[in-house]
């Protein structure tokens, strides 16, 4: 029996906007890495040339590829940095548990994500004006997209960067529980990376690519990214619970 | 050793992101005000996005050509039709060319001779397949140049190949190159997210599919018409 009866949603959403706010330094990097990222894709992603009888042809590509990876691997440590110690004592200033704790930063993840994915696809237009006036060639031909394959592309861009702040959230959680992981993991990741990579034909970084990236349908897409997220998201809950109070 | 080369970028790019992150986050709970300056700085460049997007959407289009692009299975389609029409011409059936072939131009050079020599000029820079038809036809000989839709990276750029030369000197038919087209040009797509489900493009295969259509003159000759030169008689 207390005075007050506090509904746990009521403090998950005062969580999710406390941080919201305390967190907004990780959009000041998102506009640095993003900033990056257009200067990186300068370069171009490829280009390709031919000939025959009558007709010699070069093209030089350009595209919001690099972007979207960059603000991938952003979220992937933006969501191992909320977990750290500092962010996480945060929380303790409200009355709160660790579900609800996690629940708001999934909700912050989620957040970031949307706004990261919607910012991909305005900022390939920043880059694709910078092109236009920065570079001598103009004959340019743009993909024209209907509104199907806009709606989806924003989704696919959002999912793909939910799915990587997932990722980096369960490995912040391992790292909490363990400071040797934060050793185990890069070895395993990078070695892992090596190792598939000695023999000239890697297969298991492609095979897990090709999982979320080969996949056709926009529907079995969002299936496997949310299952996937949702089991890493679930097991840093189930993780969380092993450690003691305040670690 | 090629391995570690391509991580060195990714570690490197892993550092400087957790350097930001942690550092704009830390000073942003350090410092009073952070926040605010925060919130103009994303506001700011929110509405610089908004603005290039707006102003890419709307008004870029008119310097750049929205293309039609044709998907690889299209382009498939139409290069497996053509090498069956040329296989077949060079079997000594040539049909069904429309669809795959675009006619680009027609002759007709009034011919009195007995023997007409193909003779084809720059034939070391230059070199175009010939079939010869024999026709119920007096006093004439009818060239017809075709050409393979071509596309590069799924633009149809057929309408825009120039057709050789053709001059009739005597009793000799002469074959000019055309002049070369150029074409040279930048390509935007949105990203692989955008592609993914839109089927244009494979971010696991090499998506810069290109066609060069073969091209063929057919001459249409009398059925009594000595032909010399590097030639293939079809429909016999």
């Amino acid at each position: 029996m207390y005075l007050t009866e506090v509904k746990s949603w009521d403090i998950v959403k005062k969580q999710y906007r406390y941080k919201l706010k305390s967190y907004f330094g990780v959009f000041t990097s998102l506009v640095f890495i993003q900033l990056l990222a257009i200067f990186f894709s300068f370069n171009g992603t490829g280009m390709s040339g031919g000939a025959s009888n009558s007709i010699s042809y070069e093209v030089n590509y350009y595209s919001g590829d690099i972007i979207l990876v960059f603000m991938m691997i952003w979220a992937f440590i933006t969501a191992i940095i909320i977990t750290t110690k500092a962010y996480r004592y945060d929380d303790f200033s409200f009355i709160t548990n660790r579900s609800i704790s996690h629940f708001s930063n999934i909700l912050f993840l989620l957040s970031v994500s949307i706004f990261a994915g919607i910012s991909v696809y305005l900022s390939t237009h920043l880059f694709q004006v910078l092109v236009f006036y920065l570079k001598d060639n103009f004959s340019i031909i743009k993909d024209t997209l209907s509104v199907t394959t806009w709606l989806t592309g924003i989704s696919a861009s959002t999912l793909y960067i939910f799915l990587f702040a997932s990722a980096g959230y369960f490995i912040g959680v391992l790292i909490q529980l363990h400071r040797g992981f934060a050793f185990i993991i890069p070895t395993f990741l990078f070695g892992g990376l090596i190792m598939d990579g000695l023999g000239g034909n890697p297969t298991l970084f492609m095979n897990v690519s090709k999982f979320f990236g080969a996949e056709t349908s926009f529907f079995l897409f969002a299936v496997k990214v949310l299952v996937v997220s949702i089991v890493l998201l679930l097991s840093s809950i189930g993780i969380s619970n092993r450690m003691e109070v305040r670690k | 050793m090629s391995i570690i080369v391509m991580l060195i970028p990714i570690l490197f790019f892993v550092v400087i992101t957790m350097g930001i992150g942690t550092y704009m986050v830390r000073s942003n709970n350090k410092r009073s005000g952070g926040l605010r300056k925060i919130k103009w700085l994303l506001g700011g460049y929110t509405l610089v996005l908004l603005l290039a997007t707006a102003f890419s959407v709307t008004l870029l289009p008119e310097h750049v050509t929205e293309g039609k692009m044709v998907t690889r299975s299209e382009m498939d389609k139409v290069q497996a039709a053509q090498s069956k029409i040329i296989d077949r011409a060079f079997a000594g059936k040539l049909e069904n060319v429309k669809g795959a072939f675009l006619e680009k131009e027609n002759w007709s050079f009034p011919f009195k001779g007995s023997t007409l020599d193909i003779n084809m000029i720059d034939k070391e820079m230059y070199g175009i397949m010939v079939f010869v038809e024999k026709k119920k036809i007096n006093g004439v000989v009818e060239a017809t140049h075709y050409y393979g839709k071509s596309y590069i990276d799924g633009m149809d750029f057929t309408d825009k190949i120039e057709s050789p030369s053709l001059a009739v000197d005597g009793k000799t038919l002469s074959i000019k190159a055309p002049k070369m087209l150029e074409v040279s040009f930048t390509k935007f797509s949105e990203g692989f997210a955008f592609s993914q489900f839109s089927g244009t493009r494979n971010a696991f295969e090499d998506h810069h599919t290109s066609v060069m259509g073969n091209d063929f003159i057919l001459l249409s000759v009398p059925s009594d018409l000595n032909i010399t030169g590097d030639v293939n008689f079809v429909n016999e």
